[in-house]
């Protein structure tokens, strides 16, 4: 089973949700199939379901995706008994596991040894979670989370191949402005303000 | 903590505008942290770890919300890669309430690296930092703060020590 393929499936059906993506190609795939400011990459390992988890908090009528890998969310384990103790039911926390460092030379992770994420997550507490084992079997559970009102957690192990796609065009702080620009005009709230001294106003 | 300070600081988070609090349960702050766990006007959520905290705070401020996270010096250690890979990488405001244990006094002598240690690391980090020792400074502190973290889009810190604590 390809990422990149079981990214395809879920694109346009992922419409107007925020997606916070992890380090590695996910990001550029997913980019590629979806182009949105509605897309925030994290760049790092372990934050990724951390911040997808507070952004679902604080938009609980907006679905938020977490496009994670098993390097990733091993790093940041404690997020989901915390996740499963919030339960918001606007998220789902896909994380495609290839049982390496992708972006770092391709060392095995421990999930290539046994650990078992969806087991991880189960035992946390997250009640929905669940491996998937073909690109339709994936569609088909990944339609239902997005379609549903109930915290999701979907395991899909994948290969290690990669999808030539253009690399992401901005950093950090750009994409952070970009993402909350596109939060503030879909959502009709305001999150950006400056402070003017008093004498400039 | 004292339940005077904790008092001022509770009203005073609630009147900054903060709506968000990450917290992993801390000895000094439970007569902070407990009031703010009731309170409706806030969403509590408890942490398993001050990394996750951090991040959480992150999406949260990302949704629309004013955040804060409430821990020990301690945890602000263990939270200081989250920090810099997540909120001052990406230029995301937070409020940072930090029990300043270890510093002179401090009955804890086990924490007293942390009380060396946590100054130098906020400033390493630029993370913009005020430390208060009295009540009457924690309003003042914590409207400040709020207010700065706006401006400067980044973390800012208060460092709650000595007299407010022990």
């Amino acid at each position: 089973m390809k990422r990149f393929d079981c990214l395809g499936k879920i694109a346009k059906a992922a419409s107007d949700a925020l997606v916070v993506t992890s380090a590695g190609a996910v990001t550029l795939e997913w980019n590629a199939l979806r182009p949105s400011d509605g897309n925030f990459r994290v760049r790092t390992l372990g934050l990724c379901s951390s911040i997808a988890l507070g952004m679902a908090l604080g938009l609980p009528q907006r679905k938020v995706i977490a496009l994670d890998g098993d390097g990733s969310l091993l790093m940041n384990l404690c997020s989901l008994p915390t996740m499963a103790r919030m339960e918001p039911k606007n998220l789902v926390h896909i994380v495609f596991d290839n049982e390496v460092y992708e972006a770092s030379g391709s060392k095995q992770t421990a999930t290539a040894t046994g650990t078992d994420l969806v087991g991880i997550a189960r035992a946390a507490g997250i009640r929905q979670a669940l491996w998937t084992h073909s690109v339709d079997e994936f569609a088909g559970v990944a339609m239902e989370a997005l379609n549903g009102h109930e915290l999701f957690f979907i395991g899909a192990k994948v290969t290690t191949e990669r999808t030539e796609v253009p690399p992401y065009p901005m950093d950090e702080v750009e994409n952070k402005y970009r993402f909350i620009r596109h939060v503030e005009k879909t959502e009709k709230i305001a999150i950006l303000k400056t402070n003017l001294p008093s004498s400039y106003t | 903590m004292k339940a005077e300070g904790a008092k001022a600081a509770h009203e005073a988070i609630v009147k900054a505008g903060i709506n968000f609090i990450a917290c992993l349960p801390d000895s000094a702050f439970q007569e902070l942290y407990i009031p703010l766990s009731n309170d409706p006007r806030v969403t509590y959520v408890q942490v398993a770890s001050e990394n996750d905290g951090v991040g959480i705070c992150m999406g949260a401020w990302l949704g629309g919300l004013k955040p804060a996270l409430l821990v020990e010096n301690t945890g602000f250690t263990l939270g200081s890669y989250a920090l810099m890979r997540g909120p001052i990488a990406f230029g995301v405001p937070m409020l940072l309430l930090i029990s300043h244990r270890g510093e002179l006094g401090d009955e804890r002598w086990f924490s007293v690296p942390f009380g060396w240690g946590t100054k130098p690391l906020l400033e390493s980090m630029r993370i913009s930092h005020r430390s208060i020792e009295k009540t009457e400074e924690v309003q003042d502190a914590v409207l400040g703060a709020a207010k700065s973290m706006n401006s400067l889009q980044a973390p800012v810190a208060i460092l709650f020590s000595g007299g407010l604590l022990f």
